[in-house]
């Protein structure tokens, strides 16, 4: 839980801009969910 | 008896657990979880299952296999790819048929046939607050509007039967089918919104479907403290269109917590649970009387 993230969305602000120690997670989870579907062909 | 809906523009601002605790303060009030597309209203009160009923939502068609002259009639005009072959035989693909009947129309042996099937279930419960009533679609089924429909009318019935004052309807979110299904007969519609820029956007609009069932509208602000300038506009959009503010509900993660354990808020105590209580209580007076607006 974290309000912050709430805040950021109640605002329109991508949570990836609200709290920049995001974006790595969210590139990873990216990265992985483009890896699974290739996987699939 | 009053009838009043529980609804949201869109998804996430809190309205079942409003509507869940509103349940558990109106004390013998009737309810329905009528969003039958995610009903977990049940999870929230408790509910033990007394009843369950099957709910025949849509048509599948059958081949009379001794009828069936293979011409194929049925294969050609389905759009929906559901006539298989299969050896020598032409048969129907139940998850693929949409019932539309346009392979009946076609058959020239008048081998095929249109059957109701089942499409989910409707479920009475008993929960320590009293009756509840909710639809559960299947997977992939559709007409979720007449389910709605279904859910609230066994849901009046109960409400008839026992003498209860009050029946709460647990909307659908949106505007669409289910929503216009559980709007339709209501009283009196409670709209909870949050304070963001889609909400906005979407409390307008589903405040003009409540308006066209001449429902009398309320709005509870949730997380109201996340964003208090889109909080203020949230309040005056709605004043503007006829709204009659019952309050604002803090951003708590008290609620999480309630909901991690299965309790309606307002069996806990943390400032959201007061809110609500306060939102009740003007409720109760905002049915029957006048209210004020917001801010």
């Amino acid at each position: 839980m974290d309000r912050r993230i709430a805040a950021a969305y109640a605002e329109g602000v991508p949570l990836v801009e609200a709290l920049p120690k995001w974006r790595e997670e969210f590139r990873a989870l990216a990265e992985r969910i483009a890896e699974a579907v290739e996987a699939r062909g | 008896m009053t009838e009043l809906v529980v609804i949201s523009g869109k998804g996430g601002t809190g309205k079942t657990t409003v509507a869940g605790s509103l349940v558990a303060l109106a004390k013998g009030a009737v309810a329905a979880d009528c969003d039958v597309d995610a009903a977990n209203l049940h999870l929230i009160l408790r509910g033990e299952p007394l009843e369950r009923v099957p709910y025949r939502g849509s048509e599948e068609a059958l081949i009379d296999q001794e009828k069936c002259v293979s011409c194929g009639a049925c294969r050609r005009v389905c759009r929906f790819d559901a006539v298989l072959v299969v050896g020598n035989r032409y048969e129907i693909d139940p998850l693929s048929c949409e019932g539309c009947g346009a392979c009946a129309h076609v058959c020239p042996a008048g081998a095929i046939r249109m059957e109701e099937r089942q499409s989910g279930w409707i479920y009475v419960s008993r929960t320590p607050y009293g009756i509840l009533v909710h639809g559960e679609l299947l997977p992939g089924e559709e007409n979720s509007g007449k389910l709605v429909t279904q859910v609230k009318m066994r849901a009046r019935m109960i409400a008839g039967k026992e003498g209860a004052a009050l029946l709460i309807v647990d909307g659908s979110p949106g505007i669409g089918c289910p929503v216009i299904a559980s709007l339709s007969g209501a009283h009196a519609a409670l709209i909870v919104a949050e304070p963001s820029r889609a909400a906005l956007h979407d409390l307008l609009r589903v405040a003009g479907v409540a308006r066209h069932f001449r429902a009398k509208l309320f709005l509870v602000l949730n997380k109201a403290d996340l964003s208090p300038k889109l909080a203020r506009e949230v309040g005056e959009a709605a004043a503007q269109e006829g709204m009659v503010c019952l309050g604002e509900i803090p951003y708590d993660e008290g609620v999480t917590w309630a909901q991690l354990r299965g309790l309606p808020v307002v069996e806990t105590h943390g400032p959201a649970a007061t809110a609500i209580r306060e939102i009740w209580e003007k409720l109760r007076k905002g049915l029957y009387g006048e209210g004020r607006g917001c801010g």
